[in-house]
């Protein structure tokens, strides 16, 4: 008898359990997963979407850009998202749309005196050529060189830009997130980092590159010469309707709106 | 009415049995999945090319460019093509005439610039090889889109062993190489320091608890410990970064405070609880008897704890030890926090360095390919790292019960 109870409770329990997870009100899902950093400007655009689209549930999970590249190929979501470009291999089969760009931005400690460095000079200290902030006008301290893991989107992109592909100096200190970054930074007046610039904010200091400064304004307009597109990747022709829909809103104005609050738009080049 | 109440007996007897056996089956199971599955994931590079062909894959062209690959029309731009060794030749159309390109492949080169060349290119093109076994060709001008790119990726061959063991150099994601000897030094680093700093803390903190506090200082202390070894690692990690690390910088005068150091202070305070708790029960194990000889004898109880306690409790506190080695093995969050995890062979203490868990959790989730495969085939070297320790365990109990 006991043992009848327990059974019928356990199918009880395993039932309500499964039920729990499949509940969606008779709303149309749509999946997103990848990239972390793409994750954060996907939980602003969330609610506004949600607001307007009251039929369709976006469901975002940050897992990595490669994962999401990967589940976006094999079909278990509607979107990936990721912060690096795409290798020829994870290209092939799939689409991709840039939905937003992001600045780099290159940091100090907030009482570092040096406020500009050119391209060529930041190449330089990444690669372990310049290891002295008084070669830069800075003071007679050693520079410490942080940076994020290999196959990080931004240090994909930073690397790119400055043509440094994975030759940065081995005794770089590495972070996995920005957060690890800039905590580093604004603890260690001798650090150098680069985060996503909507990152930044006082505790530590943005350099200007080539003079210019790190702003959406001069992202736009090019001026500011490291950059990262922010991209979602699908497949075309198994779209649903409500993934279409999402994907036309995030590239129209009202979801380049809510973009441009914290990252950089992006022209409309859909053909 | 007996015999209904024996049969109930039986029923829950068997029940338990049962139920015994079933969750023995599920832990088997799920150790026996784990292995497998990071095994079969991590030899894979080490026993055959990354992938069965060249691939070559175009952007940016259209249909209406008339692409010719072998003289093969193609249409669907949206795969990539697979590749035979030996001469191939792209032709396309473009409104100031037809372009051609050569691509000879011989994926068996051991230059690995030399396994994928382009001939005959237009003059805007610009080649990036940047990254080992991938030929980009960047066509410049022509399409309102972007420029048109020809990728060509070639398999990476087999990796060898020695060189992911005694490799020194870790640079994944373009230079293609994959040597975790600076993971190893590393973390066996890290961990016999944190022992040598952590062990004798413990062991002593114990022995205090067990042996010589107060009552009342020894409800107090265990709390404690039970407390230190509650807190998440990460906390330990924050903790480290935003103390200790600036001091080592201050006191050192370092460009930055995250060391091997760093790592070692934090690991050994994370050890002590696992150690003072292990001294702590076994020493409550050993009977009192034992003591109360020893006193009886003469000796002072300073004698007794060192030639009687510590040495009735010797396998239980080295079980202690061992657990402690395997928490600073395995410690993850911390450590990335305050190691600095540059991936080179540590030259001293104050040195950047990184352990093997640490490289995986940083790098698992953007790896793709290869490189998500060594990061497994590191999972295996974790996992016999362990093997190792639990032989050890084994090897010491046995030694000390012979005693």
């Amino acid at each position: 008898m006991k043992k009848v109870i327990g059974i019928a409770t356990m199918c009880v329990l395993a039932m309500s359990l499964s039920a729990c997870g499949s509940s969606n009100d008779g709303k149309d899902r749509v999946m997103i997963s990848g990239s972390s950093s793409v994750n954060v400007l996907m939980e602003e655009l969330e609610p506004v979407f949600e607001a307007k689209y009251e039929n369709i549930d976006l469901k975002i999970s940050a897992s990595g850009s490669s994962d999401g590249i990967k589940a976006a190929k094999e079909g278990t979501v509607n979107f990936g998202m990721s912060s690096r470009s795409l290798t020829p291999e994870e290209k092939s089969g799939v689409d991709e749309s840039i939905i937003a760009m992001d600045g780099i931005g290159v940091i100090v400690n907030a009482n570092n005196p040096v406020t500009d460095l050119t391209i060529e000079q930041i190449a330089k200290i990444y690669t372990g050529e310049v290891t002295n902030w008084s070669e830069l006008g800075g003071a007679d301290l050693p520079i410490a060189v942080v940076a994020r893991e290999s196959a990080s989107g931004t240090r994909g992109a930073f690397e790119e830009i400055l043509g440094i592909k994975d030759q940065m100096t081995t005794d770089a200190k590495e972070f996995n997130g920005t957060g690890g970054v800039k905590s580093e930074v604004s603890q260690n007046p001798n650090a150098i980092g680069y985060i996503s610039l909507g990152s930044i904010d006082e505790t530590i200091k943005a350099l200007k590159v080539e003079g210019i400064e790190a702003s959406e304004a001069n992202i736009q307009n090019d001026s500011y010469a490291i950059a990262r597109p922010f991209i979602l990747i699908y497949e075309e022709n198994s779209l649903t309707q409500s993934s279409q829909t999402f994907l036309e809103w995030v590239l129209g104005p009202e979801g380049q709106a809510v973009v441009a609050e914290e990252f950089v738009s992006v022209e409309n080049t859909a053909e | 009415m007996q015999s209904a109440n024996h049969k109930r007996k039986n029923i829950i007897e068997w029940f338990w049995k049962n139920l015994f056996l079933l969750m023995a089956t599920v832990s088997i199971i799920s150790v026996v999945t784990i292995g497998f599955f990071v095994i079969s994931n991590g030899v894979k590079p080490f026993f055959g090319p990354s992938s069965d062909t060249t691939i070559v894959y175009l952007e940016k062209f259209k249909a209406t460019d008339q692409v010719r690959l072998d003289g093969e029309l193609l249409t669907d731009f949206k795969e990539a093509f697979p590749l035979t060794d030996g001469e191939h030749t792209l032709v396309y159309n473009t409104p100031q005439g037809e372009e051609t390109i050569n691509i000879t492949i011989d994926s068996q080169n051991e230059d690995p610039a030399q396994t994928a060349v382009f001939s005959d290119e237009p003059e805007s093109s610009k080649l990036d090889d940047s990254v080992k076994y991938t030929s980009i060709l960047d066509i410049k001008g022509e399409t309102p889109v972007g420029n048109r790119k020809v990728s060509v990726v070639v398999p990476e061959p087999a990796y060898s062993v020695t060189d992911f063991l005694f490799g020194s150099e870790w640079k994944p994601t373009a230079l293609k190489l994959y040597g975790i000897l600076p993971m190893i030094l590393g973390t066996l680093g890290v961990t016999i320091g944190a022992l040598i700093l952590g062990v004798p803390i413990g062991i002593l903190t114990g022995v205090y608890i067990a042996e010589l506090a107060p009552k009342r200082v020894a409800q107090f202390l265990r709390p404690a410990v039970e407390l230190l070894a509650g807190i998440p690692s990460v906390v330990f990690g924050f903790f480290g970064l935003m103390v200790i690390v600036p001091l080592i910088q201050q006191i050192f005068g370092l460009a930055s405070g995250t060391s091997m150091l760093a790592a070692i202070i934090i690991l050994g305070v994370m050890i002590l609880p696992t150690v003072i708790s292990m001294t702590e029960t076994s020493l409550r194990a050993v009977p009192n008897y034992y003591r109360e000889g020893s006193l009886a004898l003469g000796a002072t109880k300073i004698q007794t704890i060192f030639s009687v306690t510590i040495r009735a409790a010797r396998s239980g506190i080295l079980t202690g030890v061992v657990l402690g080695f395997g928490r600073a093995v395995g410690e993850t969050m911390a450590v990335i926090l305050v190691a600095g995890n540059s991936p080179q062979v540590p030259d001293s203490i104050l040195s950047s360095v990184r352990t093997l868990t640490s490289t995986v959790a940083l790098e698992m989730s953007y790896a793709s390919g290869r490189h998500s495969e060594m990061l497994y085939a590191i999972g295996i070297v974790l996992f016999i790292f362990i093997v190792l320790l639990n032989l050890a365990i084994m090897r010491l109990n046995k030694k000390a019960g012979d005693h």
